[in-house]
């Protein structure tokens, strides 16, 4: 059995209705694994925001990682994963999920000419 | 729509654009604005968000649940459209508006001409009177300002001979004493040239006084 079957087996209906009720549900398979996740949202990203700033002036850690792995870590829906469990994922799967995560959330909605009324 | 109206006699501009199948309406921030927030926020979210706060007119929004990106993308906006998000532009924007205000040299005659010819009126106020700013004269009726050109042809001839009022006030004083001092140079110019004009009168007068029998 593939990982991506394991991993979608485990992922039930009602899981998935469960979801719908609450957020936006996008599921996205990256290297035979499917991962499911919610955009995140304002109060969220704030946090983030906020954390990442007091990170940046107390050390030289790049702080683009940690949003990374912390935005990930909030919207994964499936599979689960913390701050812990998420070092030991393949780098560029966090940065890829992160970045669709962002795309949800409307980071990416920029193409529009505002109307002067 | 009359709110659109009411938005329009408050703020000068609004613009509408639409975002993830929302139309969003806001208004353009002013630099004083902008500099307050800048140095008020903690982060870049809050940055963001005390912008969008700010400027957004409608509709009313979650800031807590609405999707992050959002808020960010309709910052970027709100800072285009206040011409904020590029300060390199300034001095481009600055030379592009300075054409219109400018006179030019008529190609065909090469006589310089004045396109609005309502600008050196209020170049010629303002210099004469400087507690005047442009903006003030462009809320006049034209009868306020040809009475404020008049008199300043009256006080320019007037003072002609006196120092400009550049070298009258000391470099680097605050802003404040600058607009007082700048009053009441209008002021003294006025008054001086009332003065000559009154002089000047009572002179024909007494040229045109007939002798009593």
């Amino acid at each position: 059995m593939s990982k991506s079957s394991e991993l979608t087996d485990n992922v039930t209906d009602e899981m998935i209705n469960e979801w719908k009720k609450k957020y936006a549900v996008y599921r996205i398979t990256i290297a035979d694994t499917d991962y499911y996740y919610r955009p995140l949202t304002r109060a969220e990203f704030r946090n983030i925001s906020k954390s990442s700033a007091a990170t940046a002036v107390s050390n030289t850690v790049d702080t683009s990682f940690q949003m990374e792995e912390q935005t990930v870590a909030i919207c994964l829906l499936y599979p689960k994963m913390d701050s812990n469990s998420i070092l030991n994922v393949e780098a560029g799967v966090v940065t890829t999920l992160s970045e669709l995560i962002m795309q949800a959330s409307g980071f990416d909605q920029n193409d529009a000419i505002p109307e002067r009324l | 729509m009359q709110y659109q109206k009411d938005y329009k006699d408050k703020y000068g501009y609004i613009y509408k654009v639409s975002i993830d199948g929302t139309d969003y309406q806001y208004r353009t921030l002013t630099v004083g604005e902008y500099r307050d927030m800048i140095r008020a926020a903690t982060d870049d979210a809050s940055l963001e968000d005390s912008i969008v706060m700010a400027a957004l007119l409608y509709p009313e929004i979650d800031y807590d649940s609405i999707c992050a990106g959002i808020i960010t993308v309709l910052c970027n906006y709100i800072l285009s459209s206040s011409n904020l998000s590029d300060k390199n532009t300034w001095q481009d924007t600055i030379d592009d508006r300075k054409k219109g205000l400018l006179p030019r040299r008529d190609t065909s005659t090469g006589e310089l001409v004045v396109d609005d010819p309502i600008i050196p009126i209020i170049i010629g106020i303002c210099r004469v009177f400087p507690s005047y700013k442009p903006d003030d004269l462009l809320a006049m009726t034209v009868n306020e300002l040809l009475d404020r050109a008049a008199w300043a042809e009256v006080v320019m001839r007037a003072t002609d001979n006196t120092t400009n009022t550049d070298t009258n006030i000391p470099p680097g004083l605050p802003a404040d004493q600058r607009k007082k001092l700048l009053e009441r140079i209008s002021a003294e110019r006025s008054e001086r040239a009332l003065r000559d004009e009154m002089s000047k009168s009572k002179g024909v007068n007494k040229t045109n006084a007939k002798p009593r029998s």
